[in-house]
């Protein structure tokens, strides 16, 4: 598979290094290019480089990739060019930010195109959405993108997804908000952690005695830095057992300059605003930090680069229990609910009086962080793409409906919409059960999601009892493009390949097939089984076999029932040692009249 | 009453299915009904196509109507409150040729929607018709199996049983019929490079798509069957048609799984001929008994040879079942006043 | 080439649509292409319209023929590459008849879908590579609603030798399927003024049942029954050619009828004069008063004058209907031409 990546790749955005890292990862399975969405100065990759953005003649070579993936988050130096690129041609969004607004504000205000502006804030949101920008432009209210709530509440981000096939984002809760409105396939992953350099012991270098806080980023309200200096001011007590840093551009700014102020009218004098920092000093304070409290409130990302890093170099983290942060396991991090100050209290009282809690947090972020590796989330992508790749045809036919309904000139008021619309969600299905599970033959197209689906099989559970080939890519290949007279089927859940059965045999000039069925290891005891069994066995007579063999041990009990059942008889049993256990190979034979 | 026969039409495609739906009109107009056959466009090529068609049958307005007869898919779609189903088969891609040779090249999740959408539809648009008539039995099994409904068989007429005749039993078996490849007619010409009797045969009808001609002409170039194996690869006229029945030694006729039995069938029996077919054949079954009214056999080549030459060297063989299959249709009640009172109740 | 020709229907209404798609399939394949024919029915209450046009853009025909070949609204909406228009009429309750008393339904529930029939008759016109129309009439309507330039190419009249005339009898004729906008009633009013002893003869079927009964009542209102005989259903060709044959002359007082009518054209080729009025649209390209006809105002007295004024003088009325048979030339060349046109 040829995937085209889009993505900023400036050494300031930290979505370019994530997709260094991913598309690293990807490049194990396909191949891939990187589209590079801004003119800064780059992060180094060994992959294709297209600079697009400032060759756009360079997009109409998009139409030799089977997959174009956009990374949009809520900056329009590192995200414009590649929106407008994904309004060419559709592909898979990737949305890092639960809010856009940021993003076209300066995408079409910074082009002078006030018009565009108020005229998507009126049809997305409606004369609300209109009257709030015009307020803005008259002076009455401040822009809409300086408030983290009302960002939130006009988001946009139905303008990111208009060219998307499918959208990826990294937190559940952002997928379960987005699936409220969005029609079309979304896949929850993860921001995945490639850094594991536990350089540092997980006890910090001395500071007076003092528990070391660190809070990273730039210096805004969404930090809640003034939640912590409120509680230390109280609590002067707490207040002399703690260091507080709090590092990142910005601190000259209102916000900052607020925060100084409080600091210094309540002898907060432990509480250390440092404004930017370079990488360098900001990996030492990092490592040297007893405690990351890494409050957000509202989630404006879609997860948190930063909680990653501080999870992988195992540190101990204080969060609101919101976003990304939900879904850390409990005993990884501390989390808290948003807007409880004595929840908040108690939890820094508890990190800053318990060593040996923070130590065993420590290791458990890392353990979690471990397990979020670009390979896996490469796999989980590809899911995805199995998911669009399946909802396609839908997509499709769907725009060519309301592409027609366009050109003939019909409103969207006329009553007859509403009965087209029920009509077409009648035939395709807009998800009534989205469980159940469709069966076909496998095709060259599905090379790629065999290739996975028998690499993640290759498990001992799967294996005692399947063994014809090598669960191996190179097998993937064998079975789709060279499958030749035999034949392969497959049971598709939501576009993922969940199960397998073949009737081959024929290629190697037996007269009489063999049938095999394989399951994934994740799907087992949900009759996925049974229906490839029934489905393969229907479908033999039409590929000219009198009658049907397999061979099944005599240990997997479960499988020897079925096929009984399905009127298969025993012609021989074979004593075999497996593993130093004695079992029984039994060749069953079906005939079909 | 107004009455609306509702078909499928593709552009320069003539069938049985097509001819079926013209007799009926031609039919009800005899007995009184204002009737018009209104065809309705249809391709399934590339597959996303059938879900536009669907749509379009949806939105399809068949007015004034007092009663429509619907046929074919995707045209039984249509909304009509007063409608009535006479189904020769539903989208068979969909059913029982899914995920088989039959069902095309295309395998992927394209297909496997339109797959879906067309049971949808099927399951909710099919019970919209006052009533469910099929063709035959093996129609209504499918679709008590696939779609959970009943159907009651009303069997299709022949245009014109009468003209039918027998005249002698030559040397040569006939089979009339569309060339495509769930006809089988590779069979045949297979068989034939087995027989010893020397017997011939003649094949006649339109193929599909030309290309289809190809791998039957190879056999016969391969196997030196030039003599023997007659192709006239377009539609005949009635009177050829006639002739070649009357004078036919047998008539081989073995798809794979036919709806219904096969106006071929018909036909022959009307004309007093056996009838070889296959195990395999579905439908056929309804009218051909093996030793009966024709000859039953496995889809192989050997075995179809065999029965070829059964016949040829044992022409007394030959007319027995072929008389055979002349009272077999005295059994049956298969006429055009019993349809049309039964689409028009 | 493999042509297919693609019209619009009414089930059951053998309207003017049928007898081009016949026609013009028969000259097709007289030349030597290979033709299907494509009759697609369209219901055209507004309220129904939207699903309808949809379904047309939906359906694929482009896979098989060369050419498509499209005639009554809104066919041409179907899609091909390569999509001739021979434009018979535009949707006129959507234009010049939205506010008209010949609207058959609600004016609002019209002027909702009307934009939409605008545009989409754009669309499917922009699309088509060549349009034609059948007369100057619908020339004209077209370069003023749809912006468009285009040739006129009259339908070729078939049959021309299979009528004849056998006198100027007692009977004026008005042969035509029945419809507020055909204006039986108009005819039928003016026989009440009708000074000779002629009879009216009405025939043709209804588009719709409902349009029938009004005229019944009007014969009696009127007190007609004797001079008004109405035939409210398709009679047999000979039947009709008898009538032709036997007649006075044809009355034929559509309004603004879009051909030059076949009516006129029949009559003419039967020699026989017509009477029709100056709001008649199509067939005043054919008719000429007081030189193969006579065109009135659309008034009773208007045209029971002019039936009088033939009643009274048949020598006049058979130079006039001789002098019809003649201007059939000026319908222009016939089928074989037309193919040409068509397929160039």
């Amino acid at each position: 598979m040829k995937i085209a990546w889009f993505t900023p790749l400036s050494t300031r955005s930290a979505i370019g290094e994530y997709s260094l890292h991913v598309t690293a990862a990807l490049a194990e399975r396909c191949e891939v290019d990187l589209w590079v969405g801004d003119d800064d100065i780059h992060r180094t990759t060994g992959l294709r480089t297209f600079e697009f953005h400032s060759d756009p003649s360079l997009l109409h070579r998009l139409g030799q990739y089977d997959l174009v993936v956009y990374n949009i988050g809520n900056n329009d130096a590192f995200h414009g060019a590649i929106y407008e690129a994904s309004k060419q041609r559709p592909g898979v969004v990737i949305l890092h930010d639960r809010s856009c607004h940021h993003l076209f504000a300066e995408h079409w205000l910074g082009a002078g195109d006030r018009h565009r502006y108020l005229e998507r804030m009126e049809t997305l949101y409606g004369r609300e959405g209109l009257e709030r920008a015009e307020q803005a432009f008259r002076g009455e209210r401040p822009p809409i993108w300086e408030s983290d709530e009302e960002a939130l509440r006009f988001p946009l981000v139905e303008e990111a997804l208009v060219g998307a096939l499918g959208v990826a984002v990294h937190s559940g809760d952002h997928a379960a908000d987005l699936g409220r409105w969005w029609l079309g396939p979304v896949g929850s992953l993860f921001l995945p952690a490639y850094r594991h350099d536990r350089a540092v012991p997980a006890e910090a270098a001395d500071s007076n005695g003092r528990t070391t806080l660190l809070t990273l980023g730039h210096l805004n309200r969404n930090k809640q830095v003034h939640r912590v200096l409120e509680i230390l001011a109280a609590d002067p007590a707490l207040a002399r057992r703690v260091v507080y840093q709090v590092v990142g551009p910005g601190v000259e700014e209102a916000y900052g300059r607020e925060l100084m102020a409080f600091a210094r009218e309540n002898g907060l004098d432990g509480v250390s605003l440092m404004g930017y920092q370079p990488d360098d000093v900001v990996e030492r304070l990092l490592a040297e930090a007893d405690v990351c409290v890494n409050l957000r409130a509202p989630a404006l990302e879609g997860s948190s680069a930063s909680l990653i890093r501080q999870l992988e170099i195992g540190k101990p983290v204080l969060a609101f229990d919101i976003g990304g942060f939900h879904e850390v396991p409990d005993g990884a991090i501390v989390k808290v609910p948003p807007g409880d100050r004595e929840s908040l209290a108690q939890a820094l009282h508890v990190l800053v009086d318990d060593a040996s809690l923070r130590a065993s947090l420590a290791s458990a972020a890392a353990e979690h962080a471990a397990h979020l590796t670009p390979e896996r989330y490469a796999a989980e992508f590809l899911d995805l793409t199995d998911q669009v790749a399946s909802w396609r045809p839908v997509v499709q036919t769907v725009d060519h409906v309301a592409d027609e309904l366009t050109l003939l000139g019909v409103s969207p008021q006329l009553p007859a919409i509403e009965r087209i619309g029920r009509e077409l969600g009648t035939l395709v299905d807009w998800g009534a059960e989205p469980g159940r599970p469709q069966l076909r033959a496998l095709g060259q197209t599905d090379r790629e999601a065999l290739a996975r689906f028998l690499e993640r099989n290759d498990v001992p559970a799967v294996t005692r009892h399947f063994h014809p080939f090598e669960m191996t890519a190179e097998s993937a290949d064998e079975l789709t493009l060279h499958a030749g007279e035999d034949w392969y089927f497959g049971a598709f859940v939501r576009g993922k390949l969940v199960g397998i059965s073949m009737l081959r045999g024929w290629n190697e000039g037996f007269d009489v097939p063999s049938f095999g069925v394989v399951v994934d290891s994740e799907w087992q005891g949900q009759g996925i089984g049974s229906l490839l069994t029934d489905f393969t066995l229907d479908r033999a007579p039409w590929l000219g076999s009198a009658r049907v063999r397999l061979s099944v041990y005599a240990s997997n009990e479960r499988a020897h029932r079925m096929y009984l059942s399905r009127g298969f008889d025993e012609v021989e049993r074979e004593p075999v040692s497996r593993n130093g256990d004695a079992d029984e190979r039994i060749v069953m034979i079906k005939e079909l009249t | 009453m107004k009455v609306v026969v509702l078909n499928v039409h593709v552009p320069f495609v003539r069938g049985g299915a097509e001819l079926l739906a013209q007799w009926l009109t031609e039919n009800l107009e005899e007995r009184g009904h204002e009737t018009e056959l209104v065809r309705l466009p249809f391709r399934w090529t590339p597959p996303r196509l059938v879900i536009d068609h669907m749509l379009a049958a949806r939105l399809t307005r068949i007015r004034p109507a007092d009663r429509v007869i619907a046929m074919k898919f995707p045209s039984y779609l249509v909304p009509h409150e007063n409608k009535v189903l006479w189904l020769l088969h539903q989208f068979r891609l969909a059913y029982e040729l899914w995920a088989t040779p039959y069902q095309g090249s295309e395998h992927g999740h394209e297909s496997a929607r339109v797959r879906e959408a067309i049971v949808a539809a099927d399951d909710a648009y099919l019970p919209e018709a006052r009533a469910i008539y099929t063709n035959s039995a093996v129609t209504s099994t499918r679709l008590k199996r696939f779609n959970g409904l009943d159907s009651t068989v009303l069997y299709p007429p022949l245009r014109d049983p009468g003209a039918f005749r027998c005249e002698s039993f030559g040397d040569y078996v006939f089979f009339p019929s569309r060339i495509t490849i769930t006809k089988r007619q590779q069979l045949l010409v297979d068989a034939l490079a087995r027989t010893r009797s020397g017997v011939r045969a003649v094949i006649a009808g339109a193929p599909d798509i030309p290309e289809y001609l190809d791998p039957l002409r190879e056999t016969i170039q391969r196997e030196g069957l030039h003599d023997r194996v007659e192709i006239l690869p377009h539609w005949i006229s009635e009177e050829q048609k006639l002739e070649l029945y009357a004078n036919a030694l047998a008539v081989v006729y073995p798809p794979l799984d036919e709806d219904s039995y096969g106006y071929v069938t018909m036909e022959a029996f009307y004309a007093g001929k056996a009838v070889v077919t296959c195990t395999d054949s579905g439908g056929t079954h309804e009218l051909v008994e093996d030793g009966v009214t024709g000859k039953v056999v496995a889809p192989q080549q050997d075995a179809m040879a065999e029965a070829l030459d059964e016949l040829a060297e044992d022409r007394s063989l030959a007319e027995r079942l072929g008389a055979g299959a002349r009272a077999k249709l005295d059994e049956l009640d298969v006429s055009w006043d019993r349809v049309v009172e039964t689409l028009t109740s | 080439m493999k042509v297919v020709v693609a019209t619009t229907i009414m089930p059951f209404v053998k309207g003017g649509a049928r007898i081009l798609v016949d026609g013009l399939a028969k000259a097709l394949a007289d030349q030597g292409h290979q033709v299907d024919e494509l009759l697609l029915p369209f219901w055209d209450d507004p309220e129904e319209m939207v699903e309808q046009m949809l379904a047309l853009r939906l359906v694929d025909v482009s896979h098989e023929a060369e050419l498509l070949i499209c005639l009554r609204t809104p066919s041409y909406l179907l899609r091909h590459p390569n999509k001739v228009v021979w434009f018979l009429h535009h949707h006129r309750p959507a234009y010049d008849l939205a506010d008209s008393p010949f609207s058959t339904r609600t004016r609002s529930a019209e002027r909702r879908v009307g934009k939409a029939i605008h545009e989409s008759d754009r669309l499917g016109l922009d699309e088509a590579r060549r349009v034609f129309a059948i007369s100057e009439t619908v020339a004209e309507r077209l370069r003023s609603y749809s912006g468009l330039d285009c040739d006129v190419l009259y339908p070729p009249l078939e049959g021309v030798d299979d009528y004849r005339c056998d006198g100027y009898g007692d009977v004026v004729f008005l042969p035509s399927r029945i419809a507020p906008v055909k204006r039986q009633a108009l005819a039928i009013e003016a026989m009440a003024h009708v000074r000779e002893p002629v009879r009216l003869v009405v025939v043709g079927a209804p588009d719709l049942p409902e349009h029938v009964e009004p005229l019944h009542e009007l014969v009696n209102r009127l007190d007609l029954s004797e001079r008004v005989e109405l035939v409210a259903e398709w009679v047999p060709e000979e039947r009709k050619r008898d009538l032709y044959a036997q007649c006075l002359a044809v009355v034929f007082p559509p309004y603004g009828e879009d051909g030059y009518g076949y009516v006129a054209g029949e009559a003419f080729a039967a020699a026989k004069p017509v009477v029709t009025c100056t709001d008649s649209g199509g067939p005043l390209e054919l008719v000429e008063d007081g030189v193969n006809g006579r065109v009135v105002e659309p008034e009773p007295a208007a045209i029971a004058a002019a039936v009088d004024d033939l009643a009274r003088d048949r020598s006049e009325a058979k130079r006039l209907g001789e002098m019809g048979r003649d201007s059939l030339q000026k319908l222009g060349p016939g089928w074989e031409r037309v193919v040409e046109e068509l397929t160039a």
